[in-house]
């Protein structure tokens, strides 16, 4: 199949950072307020998390699954790290592995289901969800979380992901310093998904699962790990939550998974599998998280947050599938 | 012994109604006694089988019933529907809103919430038949869109409906009569039983005598030979939406008529249980199979695990992981045992 300019890659993501650049103009022309450089700051602090879980449902997509545990898990691994710390007095790192370490344990239970047992990806991640949510707050006792904030010992991690620096006339500049971490993941999962053996296999198994089994690879085991390295970047996204907001709530979340999923599949890869990119994703989520903090600013509330979500979703998929539709 | 479990489940009575259901109907029994020996043993010798408590599990088992029959005929055409349970929120507080602020009679706010659903219903369905979008990830927009619809019409406040003494409280004897008794106890007559029964011998008229419905069916289980023989299949899997967004809508005048108060925002945790429902009566995850009175049978097993949770005095957190694990156990069991057929 031969690509005309229109429908290459490259071009596409030119066209989805256009319209990035617009949506941002917008903003800017519309809202004073939003023209200040700590807004661009609170941009990045919301974008984390969803980067992180949409780098992770890149690889179960890209498969031709899906995963419905990650905003509710997010929020449930996080809590339980809370608790640990507050509740059972661990130090901050063995609590901040053993939330990722949940993360990675859920997605290997999503990918034991799904790729073992034939239990189809929404329903089985529908039920991690719902059981995430359940646990989070069974733990805590339905009580919110907090994790160390910068006035207390072990604030150092919060200064990985926002550095604030003050100035000599007592100004209070912060640093989006996760950018950085954000976009070395970036180059890392990318390499990882379009020059190793686990990402060359999750795209077959995408593809053609069958003609892979048949090649003799054991797909199950590859099915798994592409779940489990999306739970683990839901760990990630966690840490990464509890890093750069103060509260954590028993019972949010439900809707995280939805704004990935919508970047991602904005970014370009398919929802019936077997494509798809990192740096797409990266413009996917850059969209989402410039409307979700740029809304407000206009006078649009968190209401109208779902509404426009709920459109840019649809939106997203049916774009998908005309895509689909002339390539075939 | 296994012998005769096979020759009980050979005779007349129980084909009838399907072994599937018989052995439902056995794990609802056993379910009580257990329910009833937990909740004496874990709080404080609180009883399960009490008429209270009944009255209690078919009000929950209403409102879920009617969004259970309604995803059957979607399940039944191999679709799924994530939005039931907020398009089901987002009926009661438009309509709610509605009644309260522009002095809406009561019976046009009740024949909104069906209205809505249908809308609902209607946009889905066209997304996914005609559209030929994914309906899971079609429907997860859709409740997005729903929850944020409800909020700003509300402008995210709670929506009370009326009390049964209040002006337009009459709606509550839609599904429940409380009749006083000359020792002052109140005998609550269950109405909404009465109406649930009656949609779903129409619900199961429809699914099986109807073409309408044997189309949905056929859509399930081969949807390309029933395109092959010149049936517009993209109408009749709309239609199943379309059923499904009005029952939803439906339910909602029972949800508010034993809940009283909606959130905005809410509504997403009655899908996982709706789906458990109609997938443990036997409607099949993969299309083509689908059963009414499994799936009223489902619903009610629903009412009482919650009820039983609550009264073993936990939080409802635990109904929401242990509803996940049957609905995953309930989905494997289906998988499995079509597996094992082929």
């Amino acid at each position: 199949m031969k690509k005309t300019l229109i429908r290459s890659d490259a071009f596409q993501r030119l066209l989805l950072a256009l319209v990035i650049l617009a949506v941002y103009g917008f903003f800017y022309a519309l809202s004073p307020a939003f023209r200040r450089y700590t807004t661009m700051a609170y941009i990045c602090n919301n974008l984390y998390y969803i980067l992180l879980i949409a780098i992770g449902v890149t690889f179960p997509l890209i498969t031709g699954g899906t995963d419905l545990s990650m905003g509710t898990g997010l929020i449930c691994y996080s809590l339980i790290g809370s608790w640990l710390m507050r509740i059972c007095g661990w130090p901050l790192w063995t609590a901040m592995a053993a939330t990722i370490l949940m993360g990675v344990m859920i997605g290997t239970v999503n990918g034991f289901g799904i790729a073992r047992l034939d239990i189809p990806p929404f329903i089985m991640t529908l039920g991690t969800m719902m059981f995430c949510r359940g646990m989070g707050s069974i733990l805590t006792g339905g009580l919110s979380g907090t994790w160390p904030n910068y006035l207390e010992p072990g604030a150092g991690f919060r200064k990985a992901f926002r550095l604030i620096l003050t100035t000599e006339n007592g100004q209070r500049i912060p640093i989006p310093l996760g950018m950085v971490w954000m976009i070395l993941i970036l180059i890392l999962m990318s390499f990882v998904l379009h020059h190793t053996r686990f990402g060359r296999y999750v795209i077959s198994i995408g593809s053609n699962r069958e003609a892979l089994k048949l090649s003799g690879v054991n797909v199950v085991k590859w099915h798994i790990l592409a779940y489990a390295v999306c739970g683990l970047f839901t760990g990630l996204a966690a840490v990464a939550y509890a890093g750069t907001f103060s509260n954590i709530t028993p019972g949010e979340g439900a809707g995280f998974e939805l704004n990935a999923i919508g970047a991602v599949i904005i970014g370009g890869t398919a929802m019936s599998g077997g494509s798809g990119s990192v740096f797409g994703t990266f413009l996917g989520v850059l969209l989402i998280s410039v409307l979700q903090v740029g809304l407000p600013f206009i006078g649009l509330n968190a209401d109208w947050q779902l509404l426009i979500t709920g459109c840019i979703l649809l939106g997203a998929v049916a774009l998908d599938q005309i895509r689909g539709r002339k390539g075939a | 012994m296994k012998n005769g479990l096979k020759r009980f489940l050979n005779c007349k009575p129980v084909r009838a109604i399907g072994p599937n259901r018989v052995v439902l109907l056995c794990v609802m029994i056993f379910l009580c006694l257990l329910f009833q020996l937990f909740s004496a043993l874990l709080n404080r010798g609180n009883a399960f089988l009490t008429y209270e408590r009944a009255v209690s599990a078919v009000n929950y088992g209403y409102f879920i019933g009617f969004m259970a029959l309604g995803a059957t005929f979607v399940i039944a055409t191999g679709g799924i529907d994530f939005s039931i349970g907020p398009v089901m929120f987002t009926a009661a507080l438009i309509s709610g809103y509605c009644f309260q602020r522009y002095n809406l009679p009561m019976g046009a706010a009740l024949l909104l919430c069906p209205l809505i659903g249908m809308i609902f219903g209607c946009v889905g369905g066209f997304l996914v038949s005609y559209l030929r979008l994914p309906s899971f990830i079609t429907s997860l927009g859709l409740m997005q869109i729903a929850k944020g619809i409800g909020s700003l019409f509300t402008k995210t406040q709670n929506v009370s409906w009326p009390a049964e003494t209040d002006p337009g409280g009459w709606f509550r004897k839609l599904s429940n009569i409380r009749i006083p008794l000359e020792n002052g106890r109140v005998f609550n007559l269950p109405t909404g039983l009465l109406i649930l029964i009656a949609v779903a011998v129409l619900c199961a008229v429809i699914l099986n005598t109807t073409r309408a419905g044997r189309y949905m069916v056929g859509i399930g289980s081969n949807r390309e030979a029933v395109r092959l023989s010149g049936v517009d299949t993209r109408r009749w899997e709309m239609l199943a939406y379309v059923i499904c967004g009005t029952l939803a809508g439906f339910a909602a005048i029972f949800y508010v008529g034993c809940y009283t108060t909606v959130i905005p925002g809410r509504g997403d945790t009655f899908n996982n249980e709706v789906i458990a429902a109609c997938v443990m009566g036997g409607t099949s995850m993969s299309g083509g199979v689908a059963s009414i009175l499994g799936t009223l049978i489902g619903s009610l097993m629903i009412a009482i695990m919650q009820e039983g949770i609550l009264s073993m005095g936990l939080s409802i957190s635990f109904q929401y992981a242990l509803t996940a694990l049957i609905l995953i156990a309930v989905v494997f069991a289906d998988i499995a045992g079509r597996r094992r057929k082929n």
